[in-house]
């Protein structure tokens, strides 16, 4: 009895040892695993990803051209509820054990930094400040136009179609504290495009190393995949 | 855990070495997992630390894993050496290591055991699992003293006597830990590697005793 007693102890100490070494090294880096085909023809589909955090006390966590995970705004999760704030889901954005409940997150490249003003030209690409941006890492330009707030919308992955700024005619200006993203493969990603701005608050980390199926450093803005590893 | 150093000297089995170690865990865990989460806090620190200063370089992953392996292995070497004290029944203490030698020489054979192993299993696989055995004892001769070349002397001749028990022992801890990667049981890979580690001193302070007293089996 002692005996089993003993062991139930060591299995919950080795347990919680597992979820202290998680916490530890998720303050600094954490790994992602690619689930769609929206950073295409950079990152694809099953690519393995470590994502740093450290970018945030360095001030270079927000870059023109950094690729960035993030937790999804509100409008693009299921019924429009944000993420869930009670402990097994706390517990698994901080720790990523798979004891705890998971919350998707979305990998994306930043387009627009506080400041900017965004316009997005069908079949030409993406200006920023009235500048085009040069994209050598997209395979296609959009298929779509933007140019005000309203025009932000469409279908989410949740079904819903989603208009987060309704008929404004503002033009597109990130606010402060906030990103605009697009994927790569511009017309087959849930970004921006759709749900608008991304707080800052919400992004995870910044790619840092892919090391499946080819080790490649990511930190470099407008990153693209080396085609011959 | 007297009876078990007074016999040192006799046959050690995959079965007495596995109940062993797990009696000692069992006995021991608070203080081997506290050793284990010092060690890994530190290097997580470390990491985090070296990955601060140098993310803006493409060097930064090279740096981060080096410093990695090289932290594990130190912290490989401390956990080996409170296993042979806690085997020996002597008083484990948190910081064991003592010593640039002792560093040096644990690095050294090391880093000539992953080369061996490496070359054997590149030549036709079986060569290398064999040598990872054969070797599997060395980190307990280099704490007890003996030279890069000479612990890993040491531990040929010691595994070559008990082939099939650390063989067996080795095999049954990677099982466990197959079986134990069930998401509730995530931790216990933690305590298998320690009572891993046990039996492999178990194995070591056996063979080690029978050497010293001539027992050529």
């Amino acid at each position: 009895m002692r005996r089993a007693l003993k062991t139930c102890l060591l299995i919950i100490a080795c347990n919680c040892l597992v979820v202290v070494f998680m916490l530890a090294l998720h303050l600094f880096l954490e790994a992602r695993i690619i689930p769609s085909s929206t950073m295409e023809p950079n990152i694809h589909l099953g690519d393995r990803i470590f994502m740093e955090k450290v970018s945030r006390w360095t001030g270079k966590l927000v870059e023109h051209g950094a690729i960035v995970s993030f937790y999804p705004p509100a409008c693009c999760l299921p019924a429009g509820q944000d993420l869930p704030a009670d402990l097994p889901h706390v517990m698994g954005r901080l720790t990523g054990l798979p004891i705890f409940p998971y919350s998707p997150a979305y990998l994306k490249r930043i387009v627009g930094v506080p400041g900017d003003r965004i316009r997005i030209e069908r079949g030409v690409g993406v200006y920023i400040n009235d500048k085009l941006l040069s994209e050598p890492f997209v395979t296609a330009p959009a298929d779509y136009s933007l140019s005000t707030l309203k025009d932000i919308g469409g279908r989410a992955t949740t079904g819903e179609v989603i208009h987060p700024y309704g008929k404004s005619d503002e033009p597109i200006v990130v606010p402060k504290g906030m990103i605009f993203v697009l994927g790569d493969n511009r017309n087959n990603s849930e970004d921006s495009h759709v749900f608008g701005f991304v707080n800052e608050d919400r992004i995870i980390g910044r790619a840092w190393l892919m090391i499946l199926p080819v080790w490649q450093y990511m930190h470099t803005p407008y990153w693209i995949r080396s085609r011959n590893p | 855990m007297n009876d078990i150093v007074s016999n040192s000297a006799e046959r050690m089995t995959t079965g007495r070495a596995i109940s062993q170690a797990w009696d000692l865990l069992l006995d021991k865990y608070p203080i081997l997992l506290v050793a284990v989460l010092m060690h890994g806090l530190r290097n997580v620190i470390a990491t985090g630390v070296i990955l601060f200063f140098t993310v803006s370089s493409p060097l930064s992953p090279m740096l981060v894993v080096s410093a990695l392996i090289f932290l594990n292995v130190l912290s490989y070497l401390e956990i080996v050496t409170m296993s042979l004290k806690c085997v020996r029944g002597e008083s484990a203490r948190l910081r064991n290591v003592s010593g640039w030698m002792l560093t040096s020489s644990w690095l050294l054979s090391t880093v000539i055991f992953i080369i061996a192993v490496t070359f054997g299993l590149v030549l036709l696989v079986i060569p290398g699992f064999v040598l990872g055995v054969l070797l599997s004892v060395y980190g307990f001769a280099a704490v007890d003293g003996d030279g890069p070349i000479q612990s890993l002397r040491t531990s040929w001749q010691i595994v070559r006597r008990a082939f099939w028990p650390t063989l067996f022992v080795l095999l049954i801890s990677l099982v466990a830990v197959f079986v134990c990667s069930n998401h509730l049981l995530i931790g216990m890979e933690f305590a298998l590697d320690l009572e891993l580690t046990l039996a492999l001193a178990f194995i070591y302070t056996t063979g080690r005793a029978a050497m010293k007293g001539g027992n050529t089996e």
